[in-house]
């Protein structure tokens, strides 16, 4: 009713109020709306006949602020206008941020007639503004120190926000941050290669203070802000105090030469203690070699035979004890493994032996893989279970040791397969264990197996066994291609 | 089992401070037939002795000199490796086609790969000596 006859009454006028930018809402003194132009129902989202006849409640929210009519009406009637940014709630619920000019409009007599707000909607710019402010609190919160300029022509460039802590850390004082950033920057920082951190990528470098306090370590990286027209319009400077650091370092790298002098200083120990118990074992050896050689009589030969078999067990056993230390204690190289390499090497130490001649050595490979891991850590495995494939040989016509590399979908699989003597069921359990012996006929120093598991499990792989008494023994070492830690075998291919 | 070739023979020279040892190797050398002529030195500083005296008497041919030298690692004052160096600065004939076997107890991976590093040297051995590893190198330095 109301609008029609405004309509009729200043057609000229109503007509510019639609179509301002801003959103016109007018209202009687009880708060009801009676106009509601365009932009209004742009900006709230109730068109102009769903807003008519209701109060200005319908848009405002109370847990916003408390600006509902009845305080809004009571400020009018003190002051006439009020300049204002209040949140507003629109139809679909959504909150926004108007500035707006709220206006009593008073008759001839004084008496109060209509509300008019005019309000623009700011939401966009109060968001940018909160923004700003967290962002400010999170700068002067953090440890690191930060400051950035605004490069400017002729290189004078001004300090655009700098942080309590690049305060703090650089020791700068108020007065020195009055000049340009560049000066304060060389005059704090006279090892800064001005004209590197000039450029358009981030730079960093390193500074040393010494003070009362004791020798400090600082880190000062510049990084540049390039704008639209790919040329620097800021640049952040970030210093951070990396003392700490620098001495976890310096202790690691001290710690770390110690260690491997020790263990050098181990390996001489071990292979020096080897030598020497193994220099008059071999000499027991070689003179039983002679003495078969020589053949001093079938009286003497189960004599030289019982020697030389013992003073061999010894030499394993020692061989054992040296390959376990050095193996738990052995940086790992990786590299390339041929598996069919290694199984030529494993061979050939066993091809000549008086049990090794009576053995086919097999070596199946049939999808070439090849995988990176460690190769002296590997050599171990094959001697050992090759070895052992040999010592637990049966003496019959067919004997063989087969080795076969194959894959699944995750693991690479390598076995080592005979048909021995094999492994009692009641102790297989037992096989890998330290010191343990399945067998009391055969010599042996009980470490192979277990140094076998170890190794293996040094690669990040498992070992299983299955065997059946005079009949075969297979060990399938299992190796995850995605083996975790530096022993990867996602450079596996099957070429 | 190794076959040994025929035609191969050689003077060799036996260095090591172990008199077991020599006797050991002396005997399995001489069993094996793989040396004519075998010297024996218990020290490096007798085994340059040696040389040096061979190399300045004229009076013997070069038939009598050892063309194999068996050298231990671990010796007293001067050992296998100074013992290498040594012969490598010794500017002779015979030094020139000489073989120098390192016969060693040892399993540090780094004497094995020192020695191979010098050109003297022939092949390493571990003890003790077996007729199998005198035929294998008889194999390789006739090869």
């Amino acid at each position: 009713m109301i609008r029609t006859k405004l309509l009729k009454e200043h057609s000229v006028l109503v007509q510019m109020l639609e179509a301002l930018g801003d959103a016109v809402i007018v209202s009687d003194i009880e708060g009801k709306i009676i106009y509601w132009n365009k932009q209004s129902e742009v900006d709230f989202g109730f068109t102009s006949a769903e807003a008519l006849g209701n109060t200005i409640n319908l848009i405002t929210t109370e847990q916003r602020d408390g600006t509902s009519y009845a305080e809004v009406w009571d400020r009018l009637l003190r002051q006439t206008t009020i300049n204002t940014e209040v949140a507003r709630k629109c139809k679909d619920g959504s909150i926004i941020w108007v500035q707006v000019r709220i206006t009593l409009l008073r008759d001839s007599s004084e008496q109060p007639l209509y509300i008019i707000g005019v309000s623009r909607n700011v939401t966009e710019d109060i968001l940018k503004k909160n923004k700003l402010l967290v962002f400010e609190a999170i700068l002067e919160s953090i440890q690191e120190g930060v400051l950035i300029t605004e490069e400017s022509q002729g290189g004078a460039d001004d300090i655009l926000l700098v942080n309590k802590a690049f305060i703090v850390l650089s020791g700068l004082n108020q007065t020195q941050l009055k000049s340009g950033a560049a000066t304060v920057l060389k005059s704090v920082f006279p090892e800064w290669n001005w004209s590197e951190a000039d450029s358009k990528s981030i730079s960093q470098f390193e500074v040393k203070r010494d003070s009362k306090a004791g020798t400090r370590f600082l880190s000062l990286i510049t990084v540049p802000v390039i704008d639209n027209h790919g040329s620097v319009s800021h640049r952040m400077i970030m210093l951070r105090d990396i003392t700490h650091l620098r001495m976890r370092e310096d202790q690691l790298q001290i710690q770390n030469r110690e260690l491997k002098s020790t263990n050098m200083e181990l390996d001489r120990m071990v292979y020096g203690v080897s030598h020497d118990l193994r220099a008059p074992l071999n000499s027991i050896i070689g003179l039983t070699n002679l003495m078969k050689k020589e053949s001093y009589g079938k009286e003497a030969s189960p004599y030289i035979d019982r020697i030389a078999q013992s003073a061999e067990r010894l030499n394993d056993f020692i061989n054992n004890i040296i390959q376990y230390s050095k193996n738990n204690r052995k940086v790992p190289s990786i590299q390339k493994i041929d598996f069919g390499e290694l199984f030529n090497i494993s061979a050939d130490l066993h091809r000549y032996t008086e049990a090794g001649q009576k053995i086919a050595f097999q070596y199946i490979n049939k999808e070439r893989i090849v995988i990176e891991s460690d190769k002296d850590r590997w050599q171990i495995i094959f001697n050992n279970l090759i070895g052992n494939s040999i010592k637990f040989s049966r003496s019959i016509p067919n004997s063989y040791v087969k080795v076969v590399v194959t894959r699944n979908e995750s693991a690479v699989l390598v076995s080592v397969e005979d048909n021995g003597t094999g492994i009692p069921k009641d102790r297989m359990d037992s096989v890998f264990d330290m010191f343990y012996r399945a067998d009391n006929i055969r010599s042996g120093s009980g470490l192979g197996l277990y140094i076998v598991r170890e190794t293996v499990q040094a690669l990040g792989g498992e070992i299983s066994v299955e065997s059946q008494v005079n009949s075969m023994t297979k060990f399938t070492i299992s190796i995850p291609l995605k083996a975790t830690g530096a022993y990867g075998t996602e450079s596996y291919r099957a070429t | 089992m190794v076959k040994k070739p025929e035609s191969f023979t050689s003077n060799v020279l036996l260095i090591d401070d172990n008199d077991i040892d020599n006797f050991i190797n002396e005997r399995m050398v001489r069993g094996c037939r793989f040396a004519d002529i075998v010297y024996v030195n218990t020290s490096t500083r007798s085994a340059i002795e040696f040389l040096r005296n061979l190399a300045a008497n004229p009076a013997i041919g070069i038939e009598h000199f050892p063309t194999v030298i068996f050298l231990d690692i671990n010796m007293p004052i001067l050992d296998g490796f100074q013992f290498l160096e040594e012969l490598e600065k010794y500017d002779a004939e015979f030094v020139r086609n000489l073989k120098v076997v390192m016969l060693t107890s040892s399993i540090n991976p780094e004497d094995e790969e020192k020695a191979r590093k010098s050109k003297l040297v022939a092949d390493f051995l571990h003890k003790p000596l077996t007729e199998d590893s005198l035929n294998q190198l008889t194999k390789q330095l006739v090869s």
